[in-house]
């Protein structure tokens, strides 16, 4: 007798969270409910979880306010869009080393001859500074060919070139 | 009208209204949260912080990947869980040496009085600790994030039967390790 007490009170125990957040059936409700006035250990136990239940509501108050957790988001843009697809491309590796190679050959094929002369090896350097003139040239065709045009194309390219580095550094730092 | 709220704010947000990604967020804060710490665990608290800076930033940035399709508590749902995930995974090392010195500090030094609400909280966090995963987090969803079953279901994407069958056994869970002679002791020392 007492072993069929001791397997109806784990049974129903089992039942008791359902039974107290009102998951049951109300046949199974009113049988667990029956069984509980006739059972002082089942009676404890619904105690128990009733204890257990009030501590988890209590922990909603653990919640910190969102507030706190928030990014700058002066700082922080959505990214999206053909803009931020254009941001990500400048400031990628790839992005800065491109500025930097069109800043080399800018500068080498504007002072080609300084630098054939100032380097020993004149065939390696005659040849590197023929290249990038010949990279400066096209540049400039590209651009229309006169002064102002090949001055906004360094302009444009010194921008480039601040805006890549300091928001990659920037990418760097922040990741 | 509750989607449709959150697709304004979405589309406000994406104009760079800073005030609207808060509103936003604000909404589904309890969810994001509930689900860090239940992946993070006891063990983990001070992690959660910073995890849940990331979610918030992820979801800053992507929030032009977010289609609508899904609602946005569950896309922020799986953003969370992601970042809690990867922060364990890559601190399962050190996991394994802090869950020795807790279990250690379980057996050896058990608190003189817990006398407090406060108290009784902590012995629940901590035998939270102890639960399966997914128990912990349909719990703290059901408790802490204050959601229904069928709420809890759509965001873990599992039936609600078995969402229930979660929360119940793993309260079930709770009481039997509460009810360990260390755990009793202490309960003991409470009603002292």
């Amino acid at each position: 007798m007492n072993q069929f007490k001791e397997m109806d009170c784990e049974r129903i125990e089992a039942t008791l969270p359902a039974f107290l957040g009102r998951d049951l059936g109300a046949e199974e409700a009113a049988a667990v409910a029956a069984h509980i006035d006739s059972c002082d250990r089942c009676r404890e136990s619904l105690a128990a979880f009733a204890m257990l239940e009030h501590t988890l509501v209590a922990r909603r108050s653990e919640v910190p306010p969102v507030d706190g957790f928030l990014p700058n988001l002066k700082t922080a843009r959505v990214r999206s869009g053909f803009g931020a697809r254009c941001f990500r491309a400048v400031t990628s590796i790839p992005g800065v080393a491109i500025v930097l190679v069109m800043w080399a050959v800018l500068l080498i094929g504007r002072f080609n001859d300084r630098i054939a002369l100032a380097i020993a090896d004149h065939t390696l350097a005659e040849r590197a500074a023929a290249f990038a003139k010949r990279g400066l040239d096209a540049m400039v065709g590209v651009a229309g060919g006169d002064v102002w045009t090949l001055t906004a194309v360094y302009g444009a390219l010194a921008i480039g070139l601040i805006v890549s580095a300091g928001a990659l550094t920037m990418r760097l730092v922040r990741d | 009208m509750s989607n449709d709220q959150d697709r304004e704010l979405v589309a406000r947000a994406l104009r760079g209204d800073g005030r609207a990604f808060r509103d936003l967020v604000g909404r589904h804060h309890s969810v994001a949260y509930a689900v860090v710490r239940a992946i993070l665990g006891h063990q983990r608290l001070d992690d959660v912080d910073d995890v849940m800076q990331h979610v918030y930033l992820k979801a800053h940035q992507g929030l032009a990947n977010f289609r609508g399709e899904a609602k946005f508590s569950t896309w922020l749902y799986q953003i969370a869980r992601r970042e809690a995930l990867d922060v364990v995974s890559r601190k399962r090392a050190d996991a394994v040496s802090i869950d020795e010195i807790e279990i250690a500090s379980r057996a050896e030094d058990a608190p003189d009085v817990a006398t407090d609400t406060r108290d009784t909280q902590q012995h629940v966090e901590r035998a939270m600790a102890e639960l399966d995963e997914s128990y912990r987090t349909a719990i703290e969803l059901r408790y802490m994030a204050e959601k229904s079953y069928e709420e809890i279901a759509e965001l873990m994407r599992l039936p609600v039967g078995t969402v229930k069958t979660y929360v119940h056994r793993g309260k079930l869970e709770l009481k039997r390790i509460l009810s360990r002679p260390a755990w009793r002791e202490r309960k003991g020392a409470m009603g002292a």
